[in-house]
């Protein structure tokens, strides 16, 4: 089941930096998607609000049908993804793979596919770096592509149309907060802050994908107002009817010359304990390591607000990341099982799409 | 092997992660001073080897000549060399990895030192300070060569995997964060929520390990930032000569130069030094030794005392403007504030004969484009060009009052007063252009420039810089492009970009700029413009279709046939000055000039490349960044 989630507002997600009361903060915040442990908690609260919970710990039975931290009990999460309605009703979104460059001309953008190239000598030993002609000036495009456009990329081919920009979409508006002294109604010192909150293009939601809940707590999320990242923030959650959500995109993959040759594509960001190096495996996944476009890691935290600490900051491959990757023929099957790596799965964490290279 | 075969292509990053993330100019002098020297380390162990740094030119560095131990007369003072190059060497790998030995090397030189010196004797109070220290120390720098064309650096750039990592992967960072460097965490270890006191504890020892101002009560800080942050006070232990990060000025100082200028060249210089004066017999660690010789040439009291002690504003707040027996907490003594009261008066009589300070500077982050193509093409030609073009930046900077913070290869970071700012851009432009085509070639430069009150955050200016120069210039509009982002307090007021063809008039002067003064030289202009400005904004908002406006919008009026954008913008400027002119016919006349002017800065002027490909585009951010230049910043 898929739930779809729209701001009431515009939405606050808040960074690695540090917020404390009675310090003067600035400029915090403007993570966006939102990540899963984020939406998770608030669904999960949502949930637990619902089964009768106000403050403090949970009681046994939330947490049996909850679970409690990291332990998610039944449930498994898919997402978030981006959502956006057009005139085919609503159409998913993904973040652009980092194998497609760009430069803009008159018409738009051209684009190329990178793909292992020749070997090259470098800090990583000879390794086959990605690579493609006539790429001279043109950049990973950060964006989204939608479901068609990505698997014309798994099929390793360049995708028609554009990459929407992440500026169509949504927004970033900056936002300072402060206290007043009751006396002078000034702004009290050290009380000042700046945050930078995200609103939604009209038309466009979070989906997140859902499992492993009970049909009658189910219909507690349908029609839900709930809080949602933080300055208790609100988000409307509606369930999608049957079918409509996040189809599976699977490129059929046969082996060459007994070699299977795949590509693994993060949709959503995957923590590994290893990022692999050119030779190595990814867990869980038959094969090698051939070449890969990963981008900077990126950071995600939190909040632990049962023991009011802050949650360690873990570095995630990045959404759009791309590896390609080898594997034996008799190994065909096992790539094709893969459809999430890494840790955190439950969450929605380490989804990726098969393609070919 | 051939020639292809015994290339180095180097780099050292992140560049934006180091330098960007800074809370004060002198970080950010730090941050670029050091990444400069690292790559000039890199440099010295390829030449070792016997290699030759074939892009940039940097026969003659000075900080090349310093960090080989060869160096003559003053220390450089600014990074000069850039964090990427071209070398070769008859064993190109083996002198790649000693380079990049070497990187490390010297940087664990430097990171002990200031370990050393302020932390070694406070580590046993924090939490696994020396574990947090290693780990981000070891693990911060990125590090990477390919061997062969230049290519080959495109594409390992893809992929982001390092070698130096210890884990295989980057940094899991627990407890709190660095509070300039979000990402790690500071090295106390402790967790405020929970352990507030002893870590309050141990940054006060840092605290007073550290010289006067050097580290703020709210400030903790991962060992990154504090190397940067402290690395001016280990520098002749740890490279081996000494820097003088105290006389970089701070933004507030960078945007009081104009009004500085004007003050010390008036007849109240001797009633503004007596001020300064009363100022530092009042109040300690507030005297800026160096910044003004540095900027103006000229030692008087008035040009070294604290920024802060130029603005009423800060000086009615203790916490920003301590006295002597200011306390830290609660209600200063009554001979404290009358003394205050006494300095706050003399400013405003001086405020009342040569006008307020502008609380705004400019940042200028200025790059070469295509470079990458232009180096393949023609080699060592590129660098003849890049030695003569940075021969010319700092004198350019300095020519328009301003601050260079880093100049290397095509780069070009300084700090300028918000007048000057966008004539320097186009001067460094210019220089640019014809240092290439004193080598047979055409070459173009990009500019992000940011007007930005000083109460925003280094950090987000930094950003907003490297933004816009990136995306909005580049990207969006093409190569040999300028865009221009101003910065208030309550967030981004404007966003403005133009080909250098399209900003400047056939005499070369920057049209936006012409249309300030000449607006700032009318006051009942400024009073009418302010109403015209907003006004015309809303207009062409309706006009297009659009709901909303936000900054750096571009209206599509194509759909319009027929209308005369001109005439009725002019109408909108008559109605505005009707309140306080009598409309004549001059007054059409120049109204008629005025309008023609603001609509060429405010039509879409594209880079070469997409020359003839816009529409009838107009974006309103022009006119209102020339509302803006015209205040000189002065209102907020």
């Amino acid at each position: 089941m898929y739930l779809r989630i729209t701001p009431v507002d515009s939405w606050f997600f808040r960074d690695g930096r540090p917020f404390h009361l009675g310090e003067a903060t600035s400029d915090v915040g403007g993570l966006f998607p939102p990540s899963a442990f984020t939406v998770v908690g608030a669904i999960r609260a949502h949930l637990a609000r619902s089964m009768g919970w106000r403050e403090g710990k949970w009681s046994e039975e939330i947490c049996r049908v909850l679970g409690d931290g990291y332990d998610l009990a039944g449930l498994r999460f898919r997402g978030p993804l981006l959502c956006r309605e057009g005139d085919r009703g609503p159409e998913m979104l993904y973040p652009a793979p980092l194998n497609l460059l760009g430069k803009r001309n008159d018409s738009g953008y051209e684009m190329r596919l990178l793909r292992p190239g020749e070997e090259v000598e470098c800090d990583l030993g000879r390794v086959r770096l990605p690579t493609a002609e006539k790429i001279d000036g043109m950049k990973q495009l950060s964006g989204y592509v939608n479901g068609d456009q990505l698997k014309q990329v798994l099929r390793g081919e360049v995708p028609e149309g554009r990459v929407i920009p992440r500026k169509e979409l949504c927004g970033t508006e900056y936002a300072v907060g402060l206290e007043r002294e009751r006396d002078t109604r000034t702004a009290k010192e050290a009380h000042l802050y700046s945050i930078n909150r995200i609103r939604l293009v009209r038309g466009v939601h979070l989906i997140m994908g859902i499992e492993g809940i009970d049909e009658g707590l189910l219909e507690k999320l349908d029609g839900a107002v709930m809080p949602i990242g933080g300055e208790g923030r609100m988000g409307c959650v509606e369930m999608l009817s049957p079918g409509k959500g996040v189809s599976e995109i699977r490129q059929e993959i046969g082996p060459i010359d007994g070699r299977v040759r795949f590509t693994l594509v993060h949709i959503t960001p995957a923590f590994l304990g290893r990022w692999p190096r050119p030779g190595e495996s990814i867990p869980g996944v038959p094969g090698e390591v051939v070449s890969a476009c990963v981008g900077r890691a990126l950071r995600i935290g939190g909040w632990d607000s049962v023991n009011r600490r802050p949650v360690e900051l873990k570095p995630f491959i990045p959404p759009g990341s791309v590896w390609f990757c080898e594997a034996e023929a008799d190994e065909l099957n096992d790539v094709m099982s893969v459809s999430r790596i890494g840790e955190y799965t439950g969450f929605g964490f380490g989804e990726i799409a098969l393609g070919i290279w | 092997m051939s020639a292809e075969e015994k290339m180095i292509n180097f780099t050292i990053g992140p560049v934006q992660g180091f330098i960007g993330q800074a809370r004060r100019t002198r970080d950010l002098w730090s941050g670029s001073f050091l990444l400069s020297y690292l790559s000039g380390c890199a440099m010295a162990e390829i030449r070792r080897c016997d290699g030759r740094i074939k892009v940039p030119d940097v026969e003659g560095d000075q900080l090349l000549r310093w960090i080989e131990s060869d160096g003559e007369g003053a220390p450089p003072r600014i990074g000069t060399l850039p964090n990427r190059f071209v070398a070769s060497a008859e064993d190109p790998a083996g002198a790649a990895r000693s380079a990049a030995e070497g990187v490390r090397s010297r940087w664990k030189k430097i990171a002990d030192s200031v370990w050393k010196k302020y932390v070694e004797g406070v580590a046993d109070q924090g939490k696994n300070t020396r574990e947090i220290w290693e780990r981000q120390v070891n693990n911060f720098w990125e590090i990477h060569w390919t061997i062969g064309a230049m290519e080959g650096m495109e594409a390992r750039k893809n992929w982001r995997i390092c070698t130096d990592w210890s884990d295989g992967r980057p940094t899991i960072e627990e407890g709190d964060h660095c509070t300039i460097m979000s990402d790690w965490q500071e090295i106390s270890g402790y967790v405020r929520s929970i352990e507030r006191k002893k870590q309050d504890d141990f940054w006060k020892k840092i605290r007073q390990e550290t010289s006067g101002m050097d580290l703020r009560s709210d400030e903790r800080l991962c060992a990154i930032a504090l190397i940067k942050r402290m690395f001016p006070s280990v520098a002749e232990d740890a490279i081996g000569w000494e820097v003088s990060a105290d006389r970089w000025p701070s933004t507030l100082y960078v945007a009081a130069i104009p009004w500085l200028s004007a003050v010390i060249e008036s007849a109240e210089r001797d009633y503004a030094n007596d001020y300064a004066k009363k100022a530092f017999s009042y109040a300690e660690h507030i005297r800026r030794e160096g910044v003004a010789e540095q900027i103006f040439g000229r030692k008087d009291l008035f040009l070294e005392i604290d920024a802060n002690f130029y603005h009423t504003t800060s000086l009615k707040n203790p916490k920003s403007t301590p006295l002597k027996m200011t306390p830290e907490d609660g209600d200063e003594p009554e001979d404290v504030r009358r003394r205050r009261e006494e300095l706050i008066e003399c400013l405003e009589e001086l405020y009342n004969k040569k006008g307020k300070p502008s609380p705004f500077y400019a940042m200028l982050r200025m790059d070469g484009d295509n470079m990458g193509r232009l180096i393949r093409e023609s080699g060592e030609a590129v660098s003849r060009a890049l030695a003569s073009f940075a021969k010319d930046v700092e004198r350019v900077v300095q020519d328009n009052l301003g601050v260079l913070v880093y100049a290397g290869g095509d780069d070009v970071l300084a700090m300028l007063p918000v007048e000057r700012a966008m004539s320097c851009a186009y001067r460094l432009s210019v220089s640019f252009a014809e240092s290439f085509e004193a080598q047979g070639m055409e070459a173009t430069i990009s500019a992000g420039l940011v007007f930005a009150s000083h109460r925003v955050p280094l950090r987000s200016v930094m950003r907003e810089a490297h933004s816009i120069l990136d995306d909005i210039a580049k990207d969006e509009n093409g190569r040999g492009s300028m865009a221009v982002s101003v910065l208030k307090g309550s967030g981004r007021y404007c966003r403005w970009v133009s080909s250098w063809k399209g900003a400047v008039s056939p005499e070369n002067e920057v049209v936006l700029e012409r249309l300030a003064k000449n607006l700032s030289e009318k006051p009942d202009g400024i009073e009418a413009s302010s109403s015209f400005f907003y006004k015309s904004r809303e207009l062409l908002l309706m006009l297009s279709g659009e709901h909303r406006w936000s900054p750096g919008m571009f209206f599509d009026l194509s759909r319009l046939e027929g209308l005369d954008i001109k005439a009725l913008l002019q109408a909108e400027y008559l109605n505005a000055l009707e309140h306080s002119s009598e409309i004549t016919a001059d007054v059409r006349e120049s109204a008629s000039e005025y309008v023609r002017g603001l609509l060429s800065v405010s039509c879409r002027h594209r880079g070469p490349e997409h020359e003839g490909a816009t529409g009838k585009e107009i974006c309103a951010d022009g006119m209102l960044l020339v509302k803006f230049l015209s205040q000189k910043g002065v209102q907020e």
